[in-house]
C-alpha cells in the first residue's frame, strides 16, 4: 500500500495505463497465492472422499476390456490356424510344380506368408502378456464378484493355453521356413538364362559337373562393345584389332573380355577348361568355331617340351576345334597371342550364376 | 773186316773228328756283328690321299668348316748297319792284355740290314677346293678356299635339343673316305683350371665367338631384347629370325639364350645363342627357318622365350612374331 501511494504520488509524471500495469504486476504474486489456497484445501478434502459406484463402474469396465481382448485373441488364433493349414497345403502343392521360375516365385511368396505369420504370433504374444497383466491387476484389485473372479481365472488359463499353442505354431512355422529355404536351394538352376550384357548361357553337365556355357562363341557385338569401352577409357580411337563376328580373337583378348564381363555381371565368367569342353563334346554341344581353353597344352609324348616351356616362360594353350575348322586335330596347342578368323571363345560360369540370376529377377518382380 | 781192324778204324775216325773240330775252330773267323747304324733306307712308300676337316672360329650365326687335302705317306724303311767282326786283342806292349778280350773290326764293304719299320707322314696339300662331301646325308660343296659356311645351320640343329651336349659329325668323300669329328656345345662353361684335361672335341659356341662362361654376379637390368622377322613369307621360303640383345645396364649379362615356340614344327624349337654381354655390348643371333612347301596360307605365330643365368626372362611383346604365309 505504501508502494501504491508512492506510485499515485507520481501520477502527474506517469501516464494512467502505465500506472495500472505496474499495479497489476505488483499484485500478481499476491493474487496467485490467494487463488491456490482454496484448491489445495479442496484437494486435501478429495482424498478423504470415496465413490463406490464409480469404482465399481471402473472395475466392470476393465473386465469388459479384458473380455473384448480375449475374444479378439481367440478369433486371431482361429485365423492363425487356418493360415498354418493353408501354408502346409501350399508347400505341398509347390513341390509338385515343374517350372523352376514358378516354384521360386511361389516359395518366396509362401516364405513371406510364413514370416508374416511368425510376426503375428510375436504380436499376439505381446498382446497376451499385456492382457495377462491386466487380468492380474484386476484380480489383485479385489472386491470382485465370484463369477467375475472365476471368469478372470478362466481367462488366465486360456491365455496359458494360447501361449503353448502359439509356441507350437511358431515352431511349426520356423520348421516350414527352413523347409522352404531348403526347397528353394534345391530348385535346379534354369536351363537357359540371358546375362545382363545379352549373352545367352546354357546349362550343361549333370550333378556337380553342371555349369553354364555361352550358347555360341561370343558374338562380335559383345566383344566390340568391350573394345569400345576400353578404347574410350584409354582415349585411343584405334581398335586393338579387327574382330570377325565370332573369331579372330587372341587368348589374351578373350581373357580380358571375361574379366570385363565378370565386372559387369558381378559374378565370375571365364574361358572353359579342357575338362569342361569334354563335357560339351560328350553332350553334343559343338561350337561352329574353334575356341580357346584355359588349359596349358603339352604334347603327350614330349616331356622335354614342357620343361622348355617352363624354362623359357612360354605357354601354349589348348584349342578345341570339334569341327576341325582350322586343322586336322580336335585338340591342339597354340600360342596365346595367335588369332585366326575361325578361332573364337566361349565363356563359362558356375551353375550358381544362373540360380542367382533367377533369384534376383524374381525377387525384383515380387 | 776183323775185330782188330774195326777197332783201329773207329779209333782213327774218332781221332780224325777231334782233329777236325779243333782244326775248324782254329780256321773259322770270329762272329760278325752289327755295328753302327749307317742309314735308314726307304724301300717302299705307300700313298693314300685324304682330307681333313676342321671347324674354324667364325663369329656370327653360321659355323665354318675348313677342308684341307692331305696325303698320308707310309714309308716302309729298313735300317742299314755296318758289319763288324770280333778280333782278339793283341798286346802291343801297352800294358796288360787279358786273355780272351776282343775288339771289333769293321768289315769294309759289308753291311747288314736291321728290322723293317713303317713311318707315316701326313702331308698338307692345301685347301680342298670345289669338292663335294656328304654331311648329314646331304651334299655339301667347298668353295675355292676349301671352306663351307653352314648357311643352312645344319650343325646347329642337333643342339636345338638342350639335352644334347655333343654330337659326332661324319664327313664322307666319295673316294677319300670318311672323317669323324666331335662337336660339343657347352652352355654352362666354368673357368677351367690349367691342369684340366681338354676334350678332343671342338666347342661350337666358342667357334661362333660366344661367351658362355658362367659369370659371377650377373645382372639383367638394362637388358633389351628385340626379335625381328619378315611379316610375310611363301611356301619354300627361308625365313630369317634375328634376335638382338643390348646390355644397357652396368652389370654383366651371363649365358643368355633364346628358344622359339610355335604350333608349326618348322618354327618350333630353334635355339638362339647370345651368351655373355658386357655393359654396353650388343649382339645378334640369326636362325634360318625353312617354310615347308606344302604349308597352307594363313598366319603363323612364333614366340621367342629367353633365359639367362638368373632364370626366365619376361619379354612381353618383344618376343612375339606373326608371319603371314601366302
Amino acid at each position: 500500500m505504501k508502494k501504491c501511494k508512492a506510485i499515485v504520488g507520481m501520477q502527474r509524471r506517469i501516464p494512467r495505463l502505465w500506472l495500472l500495469s505496474c499495479m497489476a504486476l505488483l499484485l500478481a504474486p499476491a493474487w496467485r497465492t490467494w487463488a491456490q489456497a482454496p484448491a489445495a484445501a479442496a484437494a486435501q478434502t478429495e482424498k478423504d472422499v470415496f465413490f463406490p459406484a464409480l469404482e465399481e463402474y471402473e472395475k466392470r469396465g476393465k473386465v469388459l476390456q479384458i473380455r473384448e481382448k480375449m475374444l479378439f485373441e481367440i478369433t486371431a488364433r482361429e485365423e492363425r490356424v487356418k493360415k498354418l493349414d493353408a501354408i502346409a497345403v501350399s508347400f505341398q502343392a509347390i513341390r509338385r510344380l515343374t517350372d523352376g521360375d514358378q516354384q521360386l516365385t511361389q516359395y518366396l511368396q509362401l516364405r513371406r506368408r510364413v514370416l508374416e505369420a511368425i510376426d503375428e504370433i510375436s504380436d499376439a504374444n505381446s498382446r497376451q502378456v499385456e492382457l495377462a497383466a491386466m487380468v492380474d491387476t484386476a484380480m489383485t484389485a479385489g472386491g470382485l464378484l465370484p463369477q467375475v473372479s472365476t471368469y478372470l481365472q478362466d481367462v488366465r488359463r486360456q491365455l496359458l493355453d494360447l501361449g503353448v499353442q502359439q509356441q507350437t505354431a511358431e515352431r511349426r512355422l520356423q520348421a516350414s521356413h527352413q523347409a522352404i529355404k531348403a526347397a528353394i536351394q534345391n530348385i535346379p538352376p534354369p536351363a537357359v538364362f540371358v546375362s545382363k550384357t545379352g549373352i545367352e548361357m546354357r546349362l550343361v553337365g549333370a550333378g556337380r559337373e553342371m555349369f553354364y556355357v555361352s550358347s555360341r562363341p561370343i558374338p562380335g557385338a559383345s566383344f566390340q562393345a568391350l573394345q569400345a569401352v576400353q578404347a574410350q577409357a584409354a582415349k585411343n580411337t584405334a581398335s586393338t584389332g579387327e574382330s570377325a563376328p565370332t573369331g579372330d580373337v587372341s587368348m589374351a583378348e578373350a581373357v580380358n573380355f571375361t574379366r570385363w564381363l565378370s565386372e559387369q555381371e558381378g559374378v565370375g565368367y571365364r574361358l572353359p577348361e579342357v575338362a569342361e569342353v569334354t563335357v560339351l563334346q560328350r553332350g553334343g554341344v559343338l561350337p561352329e568355331n574353334a575356341v580357346w581353353t584355359l588349359t596349358p597344352w603339352r604334347p603327350d609324348d614330349d616331356l622335354e617340351f614342357g620343361r622348355m616351356c617352363e624354362r623359357f616362360g612360354v605357354t601354349l594353350y589348348h584349342v578345341w576345334d570339334p569341327k576341325r575348322v582350322l586343322g586336322g586335330e580336335i585338340f591342339w596347342g597354340e600360342l596365346p597371342e595367335a588369332r585366326y578368323p575361325g578361332l573364337g571363345f566361349l565363356v563359362v560360369t558356375s551353375a550358381r550364376t544362373g540360380w542367382l540370376e533367377r533369384w534376383n529377377r524374381i525377387n525384383a518382380q515380387l | 773186316m776183323s775185330k782188330r781192324a774195326s777197332l783201329w778204324l773207329a779209333l782213327l775216325s774218332l781221332f780224325m773228328g777231334v782233329v777236325c773240330c779243333f782244326g775248324q775252330d782254329a780256321a773259322v773267323n770270329r762272329p760278325h756283328r752289327r755295328g753302327r747304324l749307317l742309314r735308314t733306307e726307304v724301300r717302299k712308300t705307300e700313298r693314300k690321299d685324304g682330307f681333313e676337316c676342321q671347324m674354324l672360329p667364325a663369329p656370327g650365326s653360321f659355323p665354318l668348316l675348313q677342308f684341307t687335302r692331305k696325303t698320308l705317306l707310309t714309308h716302309h724303311e729298313v735300317q742299314v748297319f755296318e758289319v763288324v767282326k770280333e778280333v782278339a786283342r793283341e798286346n802291343k806292349g801297352e800294358g796288360i792284355t787279358i786273355r780272351g778280350t776282343v775288339d771289333y773290326e769293321v768289315i769294309p764293304g759289308e753291311v747288314m740290314e736291321g728290322e723293317w719299320t713303317t713311318r707315316e707322314e701326313l702331308v698338307d696339300n692345301g685347301p680342298f677346293a670345289e669338292a663335294d662331301f656328304e654331311i648329314f646325308g646331304q651334299r655339301w660343296r667347298t668353295d675355292q678356299d676349301g671352306q663351307i659356311v653352314d648357311t643352312a645351320q645344319a650343325l646347329l640343329r642337333p643342339f636345338d635339343d638342350l639335352r644334347t651336349m655333343s654330337t659326332e659329325l661324319t664327313i664322307t668323300h666319295a673316294s677319300m673316305g670318311t672323317q669323324k669329328m666331335t662337336i660339343s656345345r657347352n652352355l654352362l662353361r666354368r673357368v677351367e683350371s690349367v691342369s684340366a684335361d681338354r676334350t678332343a672335341s671342338v666347342d661350337l659356341l666358342e667357334m661362333l665367338g660366344l661367351d658362355f662362361l658362367q659369370h659371377r654376379l650377373p645382372g639383367r637390368e638394362g637388358l633389351t631384347l628385340e626379335v625381328s622377322a619378315p611379316a610375310t613369307a611363301s611356301a619354300g621360303d627361308v625365313v630369317k629370325i634375328t634376335v638382338t640383345a643390348s646390355n644397357g645396364g652396368n652389370q654383366q649379362v651371363s649365358s643368355l639364350l633364346g628358344r622359339s615356340f610355335s604350333k608349326e614344327a618348322w618354327g618350333n624349337g630353334r635355339m638362339f645363342y647370345l651368351g655373355g654381354l658386357k655393359p654396353g655390348e650388343k649382339r645378334s643371333f640369326t636362325r634360318l627357318l625353312t617354310v615347308p612347301e606344302d604349308i597352307k596360307a594363313g598366319a603363323c605365330f612364333i614366340t621367342v622365350g629367353f633365359w639367362d643365368l638368373l632364370g626366365t626372362l619376361p619379354v612381353g611383346q618383344a618376343g612375339k612374331i606373326r608371319i603371314d604365309l601366302k
